[in-house]
């Protein structure tokens, strides 16, 4: 019989194994692709244009389709992130209703994102007619960031203690102007840290734009909605691996998967910085 | 005090959460330029009854009031809206509760919404109402810093101020002194005092010195199987030396009331 001792110093060794292997694989990932897309960087390859199909050049125009993307998907998804997270957390309170919007949003953060690349074709390029454009990848990405940062927003409104609340109301402030005077300013930190998560999610996908927003080539800066696509970061790694028996085209492929990563990290610590800075608001009051 | 007119009336109030009866059939008035305490044991719906007057019950769960509450004589449910109402009657609650942001921001935090301001205005008015609750002369070189950094007994006065910018006729208090020093707790008290010349005032506490010390008025409520209801009322002198239910008697024995007779 394996004495407790043994079995606590078991599953101690495991949990510790088990720590060290995320973290290993991930500093792994890291690791690589920053050595291999190191060799690629340069200000060359930053901020000017690709050549010959991507074999040479840079990635200027891709970088600048990513944050046309991401900017407007943040433009979108924070309203309605905010929406929702009101009727949740407010309006739906400790309702029948909230546990079924919060199980809605839970399943949307769940769907495959090919799915919403689907849906985006189907009736944005096709039935609405737009073509490929920039704003039906924003809107595509805002739908994918929506459920996280609506269910970070509603958390952070739900830890605004009662007392604020309380305290508001009996100034006679109406439900509006205490979502605007307290519940708003209070979750800030956790709408930003939700938003900053979604996008480190969304900058790197490539299933719901490579339909419906991007191009590989032909693109440069947007003059209009209709047929206007852009190149992005995630669909240009995408085509360069393809070609990748190019030894040109795969340190290109790094070199962008380096930029691209270095995109979700600041996203992933901006998250974490606003996530702290929420915990810590919850904490003083 | 029988010249003096009723501000508040509540006739047969009862409020039951789910299926248990929390305070049954409470009536009792509030009068003008008063100081009415409620007092009793925990659980006697002492804060309930408080909420109940300005509608702070409204939005909680699984509460339902019955019965009719008054303000100047008209229905509080009907009178106006419930927003309005707030207006004409305050609360400050036991925990004193200051708002992230400046000094400044949290005594114009309610008034803000309800009434306009020119820019010029407001630092005579910040003045006014800081001098009302004796925090301008510790507080007037620091308006636009953090109200965190106030004392507790500062804070809770802050939220006196917050409360009396928006000018209300009734302010009910919720034992506003219970995480109080003593120094702090005579400051409040002194303030009840001044309060009180031009405000209705009811004060729930469980310090019966205090109650002696500020009230026109005593309401006791007893606690029985977890519902509240009144037992007697009167004033403290006559409440203290010479209570008519053996329920008060009892209490007030418990509290060593000997410490605090007239």
């Amino acid at each position: 019989m394996i004495s407790r001792t043994l079995k606590n110093q078991l599953f101690i060794t495991f949990s510790r194994l088990s720590g060290f292997f995320v973290l290993a694989l991930l500093a792994g990932v890291i690791g690589v692709i920053a050595v291999k897309g190191m060799g690629a960087i340069s200000f060359n390859f930053i901020f000017s244009p690709m050549q010959e199909g991507g074999l040479s050049g840079g990635i200027i125009f891709q970088i600048a389709g990513t944050i046309i993307l991401i900017t407007t998907a943040l433009v979108i998804s924070l309203p309605l992130a905010t929406g929702a997270a009101i009727v949740k957390s407010i309006y739906w309170k400790d309702t029948r209703q909230a546990g079924a919007y919060q199980f809605f949003l839970y399943v949307l953060n769940g769907m495959p994102s090919i799915l919403l690349g689907v849906f985006g074709f189907f009736f944005f390029v096709k039935f609405l007619g737009w073509g490929k454009s920039w704003l039906t990848g924003g809107i595509l990405l805002a739908i994918m960031i929506l459920p996280v940062a609506a269910i970070s927003i509603a958390g952070g409104m739900e830890r605004i203690p009662r007392e604020y609340i309380d305290n508001a109301r009996a100034l006679g402030l109406s439900t509006p102007q205490i979502i605007r005077s307290v519940y708003l300013p209070q979750s800030f930190s956790s709408m930003l840290s939700g938003l900053f998560l979604g996008l480190a999610r969304a900058v790197g996908e490539t299933a719901p734009i490579m339909f419906t927003a991007t191009v590989f080539a032909g693109a440069v800066w947007p003059d209009g909605i209709i047929e206007n696509p852009v190149l992005s970061l995630p669909y240009h790694i995408f085509n360069l691996v393809q070609e990748s028996y190019d030894p040109r085209a795969a340190s290109n492929a790094w070199g962008s998967a380096l930029v691209l990563m270095v995109f979700a990290s600041v996203f992933s610590m901006l998250t974490i910085i606003f996530r702290l800075s929420a915990h810590e608001e919850a904490r003083g009051s | 005090m029988t010249n003096k007119q009723t501000l508040v009336e509540l006739n047969h109030i009862s409020v039951t959460a789910g299926s248990h009866l929390i305070v049954d059939n409470v009536s009792l008035k509030i009068k003008e330029k008063s100081v009415t305490s409620l007092v009793g044991p925990s659980g006697a719906g002492k804060s309930t009854l408080l909420r109940v007057i300005n509608r702070l019950t409204d939005r909680e769960d699984g509460l339902r009031v019955e019965g009719q509450a008054c303000y100047r004589e008209k229905c509080i449910y009907t009178c106006c809206q419930v927003e309005d109402l707030r207006q004409y009657v305050g609360m400050v609650f036991q925990k004193p509760c200051v708002f992230p942001g400046s000094i400044e921001r949290n005594l114009l935090f309610g008034v803000r919404h309800h009434k306009k301001m020119n820019a010029s205005e407001i630092p005579f008015f910040l003045e006014k109402i800081l001098k009302q609750v004796h925090l301008w002369t510790e507080v007037k070189d620091r308006l636009k810093k953090s109200a965190s950094i106030l004392s507790m007994g500062q804070k809770q006065r802050l939220c006196f101020a917050r409360v009396l910018a928006v000018n209300p006729e009734v302010m009910l208090l919720d034992e506003p002194t219970a995480s109080l020093d003593p120094h702090s707790t005579h400051e409040i008290e002194s303030l009840i005092h001044e309060l009180k010349q031009e405000k209705a005032i009811v004060l729930v506490t469980h310090d019966l010195v205090q109650v002696r010390r500020v009230s026109d008025e005593l309401i006791f409520l007893s606690a029985v199987n977890g519902t509240g209801r009144v037992v007697e009322s009167g004033t403290p002198e006559r409440i203290f030396n010479r209570p008519e239910q053996e329920e008060t008697r009892h209490y007030l024995s418990r509290h060593r009331i000997e410490e605090v007779k007239l």
